[in-house]
């Protein structure tokens, strides 16, 4: 697994140093691992843009610290494929049979992090899809969520849930 | 490498701001987003933040638990100035909430700013007079609308409706159903199966009422004046096509995609049939085209030869057969003279036909295709494919 990883971020990294091109990007990873990316790369992560803008270009060296050299090439290529239109369903389904739960949350928060609005829209279906009809137990385990409800307030919150499904009357109060 | 990996037991997501959570469960149904109160206090309030909100009774035991559910939430818990971006009201056979309850709750979902509406009343099919509200809701982008009979209205205003799906949906009378369309002069998909009675004698006003018109799906209707109001159209999907019996066909100029689906044909129906190549002409940047034919067996003979019969002078090819169609499908090909004429019309004349695609059912399907593989093509580069 790992060396598949790697074999595919080094195809990444080499046919993104594009020598035409005098102005590309370097994401650093969190753990000191550079990605160099075209501009258009860049222009899609929304917070590296304006990191980039903010220093008029000068800066092209972006330090990541919040995301690994594990999760940044899938960033990458799914902002690739965007650039090029190719975001198809068959795309994404492809896509997310890689990923594991854990690998889901940490592009996820690579995505939050990046501002990337197409992947986290895509990311948040995918999370909703993976905890959809499970149990509140399934679900805490998902998200790795401490339960910090005492058995009391659980067991209240429970019961006025239940509340919110049995226990009013709608009122009939007229509005029109 | 491994290095980077965070531990799987840290709960990073629940720390994200509230917009970000609630985007998570946006996509899924209200019910459950409901019960994601109970997974921790951080996340006990973002259920009531979510900007879409999707009530289906399917997943309630009775529609008094479901309405209890659709009251609190909407009514009680919610805070009363969350906007709502989208809202879906699914409600299968014994669901009955009453005029002045759809009153309220879309009233709510109005003044939440609404942009895309869902409503489904599944197997119920009993009039429903919509809140004349919703008939002019100003934020409105896309409505869509499924079982349900139209009471009558007085006016529609959609003034940024995009999108506008019917599924069965039935229209006391045709000039309803216009009277509907007038109200959205944006609207860009059209999604129509709906029943509306023969209309032929209707006089519309506006012809030009949908300019922006892209995508249009509707069954087929003798309404010359319902094709002349849809003609600014890419894309047309006409369903269940009985013949060609528009009278005053009007021209389609933006047209490059359509698609004839369920094309069956009755003896009876014979008369005044126009034939498809007659009606060519007017789509003269058509690009890609599709039939599927279908056979009633009982009636035997398929496809009736008035709607294929084909013009033996070549002078008179249609313009989009000499200069645009690259794609042509068949479904359901049996065969039969007149549908192998028809084809070869096809392949005859089209200059620029990329690929040919013939799916038929039929044993002797091997020689059929041969024959039409034999036949003479006007582009040399064309392939036939057989499915």
């Amino acid at each position: 697994m790992a060396e598949e990883v790697s074999s595919q971020m080094n195809s990444l990294s080499i046919s993104e140093t594009n020598p035409s091109s005098s102005a590309t990007i370097s994401l650093v990873s969190g753990d000191d691992i550079v990605f160099k990316v075209e501009p258009t790369i860049a222009k899609e992560m929304e917070t590296v843009q304006s990191f980039i803008d903010e220093t008029d270009g000068k800066i092209t060296t972006i330090p990541l610290p919040n995301i690994s050299s594990h999760d940044l090439p899938y960033v990458i290529e799914y902002c690739e494929k965007s650039i090029a239109g190719k975001i198809t369903k068959e795309f994404e389904a492809e896509f997310v049979k890689k990923l594991n739960n854990e690998e889901v949350k940490e592009l996820f928060l690579a995505a939050n992090y990046l501002n990337i609005k197409k992947l986290l829209d895509f990311l948040s279906q995918v999370i909703a899809d993976r905890i959809a009809n499970k149990s509140v137990e399934y679900v805490r385990r998902y998200f790795g969520i401490e339960n910090d409800f005492t058995p009391e307030e659980e067991a209240k919150l429970r019961e006025e849930l239940a509340w919110t499904f049995t226990g009013v009357d709608p009122d009939d109060e007229d509005e029109n | 490498m491994s290095s980077g990996r965070s531990i799987p037991s840290v709960d990073r997501i629940s720390d994200l701001p509230d917009p970000i959570l609630s985007h998570i469960l946006s996509s899924l149904p209200t019910k459950f987003a409901a019960t994601t109160s109970l997974l921790s206090k951080r996340w006990k309030p973002v259920w009531l933040s979510v900007l879409i909100l999707n009530f289906d009774d399917k997943a309630f035991k009775d529609f008094v638990t479901f309405r209890k559910f659709v009251y609190s939430t909407l009514f009680s818990l919610r805070d009363k100035n969350t906007s709502i971006q989208s809202f879906t009201l699914k409600l299968g056979l014994f669901s009955r909430f009453r005029q002045r309850e759809y009153n309220r709750i879309f009233k709510l979902v109005m003044q939440g700013g609404v942009k895309n509406l869902n409503f489904d009343m599944t197997g119920k099919h009993c009039y429903i007079k919509l809140p004349p509200r919703i008939l002019s809701c100003q934020t409105l982008q896309i409505l869509k609308l499924a079982n349900i009979k139209m009471w009558e209205f007085d006016q529609v205003r959609f003034p940024y409706l995009k999108i506008l799906h019917f599924e069965r949906v039935d229209f006391t009378s045709p000039k309803c159903f216009v009277k509907f369309l007038y109200g959205c002069p944006i609207l860009e998909d059209l999604n129509a199966t709906s029943h509306i009675c023969q209309t032929s004698s209707l006089v519309l006003e506006n012809l030009n009422a949908l300019p922006n018109l892209v995508n249009v799906r509707i069954n087929y209707d003798e309404m010359d004046n319902l094709m002349t109001l849809v003609s600014k159209t890419r894309i047309l999907h006409i369903n269940q096509v009985r013949g060609m019996t528009w009278k005053t066909l009007p021209m389609f100029p933006n047209l490059t995609h359509m698609e004839l689906d369920s094309f069956h044909v009755s003896t009876r129906e014979r008369k005044g049939c126009r034939s498809l190549v007659e009606i060519l002409p007017h789509f003269p940047n058509l690009q890609h085209f599709k039939i599927w034919f279908m056979f009633s067996s009982y009636r035997g003979e398929g496809i009736c030869s008035e709607c294929l019969k084909v013009s033996s002078d070549p002078t008179i090819a249609p313009e989009c057969l000499t200069s645009q169609l690259k794609t042509f499908s068949i479904k359901g090909y049996k065969g039969s003279e007149c549908e192998f004429n028809f084809v070869k019309y096809i392949l005859q004349h089209s200059k620029v036909l990329e690929t040919v695609t013939v799916k038929s059912s039929r044993l002797e399907k091997k020689q059929m295709l041969m024959k039409l593989a034999l036949c003479p093509r006007s582009s040399t580069t064309s392939k036939i494919l057989f499915g």
